[in-house]
């Protein structure tokens, strides 16, 4: 038997807990507005914190993110759910009313206290997603070591009942009978945070995304590159060796109309540099080089990363990959056409290779239906205003932050995400004096 | 050399192909994809960028556009959908038009109707001409009553001579202008031998052709490009021997041969071989849905159709003739057969059958120029 459907009353419901929703979240509860903020994921921070570190000031991505995550979590004003997901949401006499489900995490929020015994006791291993399967993790599982809120998810499909974590569980808060919990929330305004998700790497048939084990995705190379990384350092998947020559392919899933993705996803050429002097700092003797159609830096203080990158000894060879293949041992090659003084096909073996995939939404209302904004050819969230007030949405009282609108970077979400939280709450004043 | 850019050469290849090279923003990715480019013919970007350029002379004398066959995987991955592989495409059907000093080839690419026009022209006037001959009572010098053999094989004779006029003069100048490509340094005299024996295995086997395409989706291999195009070939081939057989030895045999005179046989069976790869053929540019057929225009189907055509009626004659059946119609039929086939031989340098003689010129200064 499911409980009872729980109401909520919000000033400001936030949809999505990365970086922009957080700091919406925040600058609006600052400001003493009461907020809703929803997250789908067990832990808030979105993909920020799944970042090893951030272009050009190559600070620490945690260190930035989870000041923020702890104080959304602690904030009087702000009422926290994680883990679970907006099924509609309507506008009724200019308010907002939405239907959440709180999805099971099988156990007692309550009562846990985040001690980490279950997943101590659990035998079944799965692919971590927060390491991009480069991993493991338990059938029940804390996310990841600084996740918010610190209460375990138990995969109920892969989980065997066993009944390990349960004996182990010091505050028996282990259920396995645990529903769903429906919730029905009004709020005076919405705030639409929902962000990205890469392009497929399996997208480019030519690159062999999917078949060759060492050629892996920029969230991947992250995780190689993480303090906190699955494998404690840069080692590459298929045997674990230290790779002493780098690829990284520029434009894989952006800037081909091919692939239906014509526009420039804009942070790849930024992370690729980021990655490569990262790189060149963890394993100082490997050749590292970037293939791109052209490098565009163009934030402040991009371009001198860029330099500085050039001046570091990482390659930059002008040339798009045309086609992947592998040798025997599993060791990449590309293939090129060299463009500099000549212009010659060539065959380069590499023995790790990171394909910049581009931004697509995470979200699309007509795809995933809950609220029907507007969208723009490129599929991303519209904004009806772009050049003065680009967090409106075609809908009154419903705003966007981040790259829901839009492929952009962590500065520029940052700041729309608090554009965002001031229109939004201008127009619950005009609301008011109404 | 100081090269003017000129944007209107382009413009000028634009009307031989539905390519947007403009689009361009030369990535590389043509080449890199491409199964067939090397160190020594690095296409298509190069092409592409002469183009842009505008630099006619350079555009015109590789032999880059022979060595593509289409495979369309450069047009299938371009990031810009410039369509590369159509590029290519144009590229050949400009050179074909370049090298025939009348213009009656450029005016046929840019102009369906006037392909149209000149094709019909041509054919009446042929078969008018084999008409102009009383044919006369002996019963063997004319076939179904109306048209003379005789008139047929000397007319023939005369075209052949006239299209090898055309074809030698195209030859000459397409050679002069590839052999100021590649390096400077002249190949050695031995390196002529090894090319012509790679260019005649590769006419032969068509192995660079079979090579093409390894990511796209595998055909089933008689349905693959590369096979339909050999099937069509070693028809068209045998037809030809068959024909030349009957020919040389016409005044030493009986007119109605038997069907089962060896070169009857030959021509028979490569009837059926050229009939199954041009349906085949016809069949993947109906469809459109290879790349390498989406583009599909009047100067592709001529060929197509005339082959078509050529076998079909040829097989018709075949029936007529070894069961004596004599009606005016079969006397149409042969009119059509032959006025067509003169005028396939005849338009030759004019038309896509002109690759039969560039693309392996062009093969062979590539395999020279190759290390």
């Amino acid at each position: 038997m499911s409980a009872a459907t729980i109401q909520k009353k919000a000033d400001v419901l936030v949809v999505g807990a990365g970086i922009a929703g957080l700091q919406a979240s925040l600058d609006l509860a600052d400001q003493g507005k009461q907020i809703l903020l929803v997250e789908s994921q067990p832990s808030i921070g979105g993909r920020m914190i799944n970042l090893s570190k951030v272009f050009p000031t190559l600070d620490c991505a945690s260190c930035i993110t989870t000041p923020r995550m702890a104080s959304v979590a602690h904030h009087p004003s702000i009422d926290l759910l994680t883990y679970t997901e907006v099924n509609k949401i309507e506008r009724v006499n200019g308010k907002f009313h939405a239907r959440i489900t709180k999805k099971p995490r099988y156990l007692d929020e309550t009562a846990c206290i985040g001690c980490k015994r279950c997943e101590e006791a659990c035998t079944t291993y799965l692919p971590d997603e927060y390491d991009h399967s480069l991993g493991a993790k338990k059938a029940i599982s804390i996310a990841f070591t600084n996740a918010i809120p610190q209460y375990p998810v138990l995969d109920m499909d892969e989980c065997l009942l066993c009944g390990a974590c349960a004996k182990a569980c010091p505050t028996q808060c282990i259920n396995f009978m645990q529903e769903p919990q429906e919730i029905e929330a009004e709020a005076g305004a919405v705030i639409m945070a929902t962000g990205y998700n890469l392009t497929e790497i399996s997208a480019k048939k030519q690159y062999g995304g999917d078949k060759y084990p060492n050629v892996i995705s920029p969230l991947q190379m992250e995780r190689l590159l993480a303090p906190h990384g699955p494998y404690g350092g840069v080692m590459r998947p298929s045997d674990g060796k230290i790779p002493d020559s780098i690829a990284f392919v520029q434009c894989a899933g952006s800037r081909d109309k091919s692939l239906g993705v014509p526009y420039c996803s804009r942070v790849c050429c930024m992370y690729a540099i980021k990655q490569a002097m990262l790189l060149s700092g963890s394993l100082p003797i490997a050749d590292i080089t970037i293939y791109y159609m052209d490098i565009r830096a163009f934030g402040k203080g991009y371009e001198q990363f860029y330099q500085n990158a050039k001046a570091m000894g990482i390659q930059f060879v002008k040339a798009k990959v045309g086609r992947i293949s592998e040798d025997e041992n599993h060791n990449p090659i590309l293939r090129v056409e060299r463009q500099e003084d000549c212009s010659q096909p060539e065959d380069v073996t590499h023995d790790l290779v990171m394909l910049s995939l581009g931004m697509v939404p995470a979200w699309i209302p007509d795809r995933d239906g809950i609220i029907p904004l507007e969208i723009g050819e490129d599929r991303f969230v519209r904004s009806v205003n772009e050049k003065v007030t680009p967090s409106l949405t075609s809908m009154e009282g419903v705003f966007a932050a981040g790259t829901m609108t839009g492929p952009k970077d962590i500065v520029d979400t940052i700041v729309e995400a608090g554009a965002a939280a001031t229109e939004a709450a201008n127009y619950l004043r005009r609301q008011e004096g109404r | 050399m100081a090269i003017t850019v000129n944007p209107d050469l382009l413009k000028e290849i634009k009307e031989y192909g539905a390519f947007d090279i403009n689009a361009c923003f030369n990535c590389g990715n043509c080449t890199a994809v491409c199964p067939l480019s090397d160190t020594v013919g690095s296409f298509p970007r190069k092409l592409i960028r002469l183009g842009q350029i505008g630099d006619k002379n350079r555009v015109i004398s590789g032999p880059e556009p022979w060595l593509c066959y289409y495979c369309g995987e450069c047009s299938d991955t371009c990031p810009r959908q410039a369509e590369p592989g159509e590029y290519m495409a144009a590229l050949r059907r400009y050179a074909i038009a370049q090298s025939e000093p009348t213009g009656i080839g450029r005016l046929m690419y840019r102009s369906g109707v006037f392909a149209v026009i000149v094709t019909l022209l041509v054919g009446i006037v042929l078969g008018a001409f084999m008409l102009t001959v009383k044919v006369g009572d002996n019963p063997s010098h004319w076939i179904f009553g109306e048209v003379s053999y005789q008139m047929i094989h000397y007319l023939g004779i005369a075209v052949s001579i006239l299209a090898v006029l055309t074809i030698v003069g195209g030859i000459m100048k397409i050679f002069n202008r590839l052999s100021s490509w590649g390096g400077a340094s002249k190949p050695a005299p031995g390196k002529w031998v090894s090319a012509l024996k790679q260019t005649i295995t590769e006419i032969i086997t068509m192995k660079r052709h079979r090579e093409e395409s390894p990511a796209s989706e595998p055909v089933v291999w008689y349905r693959s490009h590369a096979w339909i195009h050999l099937a069509i070939m070693y028809g068209f081939i045998g037809l030809l021997v068959a024909t030349t057989l009957d020919f040389v030895f016409l005044e030493l045999l009986p007119l109605h041969l038997s069907i089962f005179w060896p070169a009857r046989i030959i021509g028979t069976v490569s009837g059926l071989v050229m009939l199954w790869g041009v349906s085949a053929a016809m069949l993947r540019r109906f469809s459109k849905e290879e790349k390498n057929a989406a583009y599909t225009s009047l100067p592709d189907w001529w060929l197509l159709i005339f082959l078509f055509v050529l076998a079909l009626t040829g097989y018709w004659l075949e029936i007529a003739t070894t069961f004596q059946i004599i009606s005016p119609v079969n006397d149409g039929i042969m009119l059509l057969h032959a006025a067509m086939a003169m005028e396939l031989i005849l338009l030759l340098a004019f038309t896509k059958f002109a690759h039969v003689i560039y693309r392996p010129i062009a093969l062979f200064v590539y395999f020279l120029n190759q290390a």
